[in-house]
C-alpha cells in the first residue's frame, strides 16, 4: 500500500509540474506572438524620385527661378512612357528614373520655346526599405548630356539617388 | 531485497553531473511561424555550489516568399553563460531547479534574396533581381530566468525565458536579415524569446542522498 501510494504521489506530481510548466509556457508563447505581430506602415511607397531645381547665373549673383508651361516627358529613345504638364510655374521637378536601363531620357518642352533633352546615366543597386514593405534601386548618377537650346549647364549636385529627400541636380538657365 | 535496497539507495541519491537538454519549442516553432526552422541543444555542469555553467549551441534557418521577393537565410549560434539554482533557498531537498542566468550569445549566418520585383508604374516593373549570398555576425547578451521540474531521477523537463540586448550586429547595405539565429528580429535592439527543454543528467558526482548529508 504504502509503495502504491509512494507511486500515485510521485505520478501526481509529475502531472502537476508537466501542466504547471505548460501552461505558464503557453501564456508567455501567446504574449509573444501578439508582440512580434505589430507591423510598421512603409515610409517610402512612391519609390526613389530624382530631384532637380531650376536657376538662373547671370554672372553675378546665382538665383533660384520658376519655369512657366513647363511639360515634363520621360521616356527612351524610341517612345515615351510619362508626361506631365505643369499648371503653376515650378522651381523644381521629380521624377523616377527608369530601373529598366542604365539611362534615362528626361525632356523639357517650354511652351513656344525648342525644347531640350537631358539623358541621365547612373548605376542602380538594390535596397531592402523592409521585409514588409519590400525593395527600391537606389542609383548613382555618373554622367548627364544635355541640349543647350534653352538650358545652360547641369551641375550634379548629390549624384546618390536614394530614400534621402535632397536636390540632385542644379538646372542652369 | 538486498538488490531492491541498492537500487533504492542509488535512485534516492542526487547526483552531480552534466546536463545535457534539447529545446522542444523549437519542434513547435514552424507550426505557428512556417518560415522558419531549427533546433537547439545545450549542455551545463555544476561548477560552484548551485552555479552551473552552460553552453547552448543551435541552428536557425528562415525562408520566406514576399510577393515582390523570395528570402532564404541559415546559420549556427552559440551561447555560453552561468545560471544560478536558487531553489535551494526555498527548499533544501528539492532536486526541482528555480534559475536565473546570464549568457553571451554570438552567431555567423547568410542570407539571400532572389526573384526580387521592384514595381513602377512609370516605367515598368523591374524583375528578375537578387541580393548574392552574404555572410554577417551579431552577438548579445541574455537575462535569463525558468525553472526545470524532475520529472523521472535526473529527467527534467524545464522552461526559460530570456531578454537579449543587441551588443554589435553587422550591417548589409542592399538588404536587412529578417532573423538573427538565437537572437530575434533583426531590427529590433532587444528581443525576448523562450525555450521550453527536457534535460537528462548523467550522474557523474554523487552529490548527496535525500537526508541531505554527504556520503
Amino acid at each position: 500500500m504504502g509503495l502504491f501510494a509512494s507511486f500515485q504521489q510521485m505520478h501526481h506530481q509529475l502531472k502537476m509540474n508537466f501542466f504547471q510548466n505548460l501552461r505558464y509556457c503557453l501564456a508567455v508563447i501567446t504574449v509573444l506572438i501578439m508582440a512580434s505581430c505589430e507591423e510598421l506602415p512603409c515610409k517610402h511607397s512612391n519609390g526613389v524620385q530624382l530631384t532637380a531645381g531650376f536657376y538662373v547665373y547671370n554672372g553675378v549673383t546665382l538665383t533660384d527661378t520658376s519655369l512657366q508651361n513647363l511639360d515634363l516627358e520621360l521616356g527612351n529613345d524610341d517612345s515615351t512612357v510619362y508626361q506631365v504638364q505643369y499648371e503653376k510655374s515650378v522651381q523644381s521637378i521629380s521624377f523616377p528614373l527608369s530601373m529598366l536601363a542604365d539611362s534615362s531620357l528626361v525632356v523639357l518642352h517650354y511652351g513656344n520655346l525648342q525644347s531640350d533633352t537631358i539623358t541621365i546615366h547612373y548605376t542602380q543597386s538594390l535596397h531592402l526599405e523592409s521585409h514588409q514593405c519590400g525593395f527600391d534601386e537606389f542609383f548613382e548618377i555618373t554622367k548627364i548630356q544635355t541640349t543647350n537650346h534653352q538650358l545652360d549647364s547641369i551641375w550634379i549636385r548629390n549624384e546618390i539617388v536614394d530614400y534621402v529627400q535632397t536636390e540632385h541636380l542644379k538646372i542652369y538657365f | 531485497m538486498v538488490l531492491l535496497a541498492a537500487a533504492m539507495q542509488v535512485f534516492s541519491q542526487e547526483w552531480k553531473g552534466l546536463s545535457l537538454g534539447a529545446d522542444l519549442s523549437r519542434f513547435m516553432v514552424p507550426l505557428i511561424d512556417s518560415t522558419r526552422y531549427g533546433w537547439e541543444i545545450s549542455g551545463d555542469f555544476e561548477l560552484l555550489k548551485d552555479v552551473f555553467g552552460i553552453v547552448e549551441i543551435g541552428s536557425q534557418n528562415t525562408a520566406f516568399d514576399h510577393p515582390n521577393y523570395h528570402y532564404k537565410s541559415g546559420g549556427g549560434y552559440t551561447r555560453v553563460g552561468v545560471d544560478y539554482n536558487y531553489m535551494k533557498h526555498l527548499d533544501p531537498e528539492s532536486t526541482d531547479q528555480l534559475l536565473v542566468g546570464l549568457r553571451y550569445g554570438f552567431t555567423t549566418f547568410w542570407h539571400e534574396a532572389d526573384e526580387i520585383i521592384v514595381p513602377d508604374p512609370v516605367w515598368g516593373d523591374f524583375t528578375g533581381g537578387s541580393i548574392d549570398r552574404k555572410w554577417l555576425g551579431a552577438n548579445w547578451l541574455e537575462i535569463t530566468t525558468g525553472m526545470r521540474a524532475e520529472l523521472l531521477r535526473n529527467l527534467y523537463l524545464g522552461w526559460s525565458i530570456r531578454f537579449r540586448i543587441n551588443i554589435w550586429q553587422q550591417t548589409d547595405d542592399h538588404m536587412q536579415p529578417y532573423h538573427v539565429p538565437g537572437y530575434g528580429r533583426a531590427w529590433n535592439n532587444s528581443a525576448v524569446g523562450i525555450n521550453y527543454s527536457l534535460y537528462y543528467k548523467i550522474p557523474i558526482i554523487k552529490k548527496r542522498n535525500q537526508s541531505g548529508k554527504t556520503p
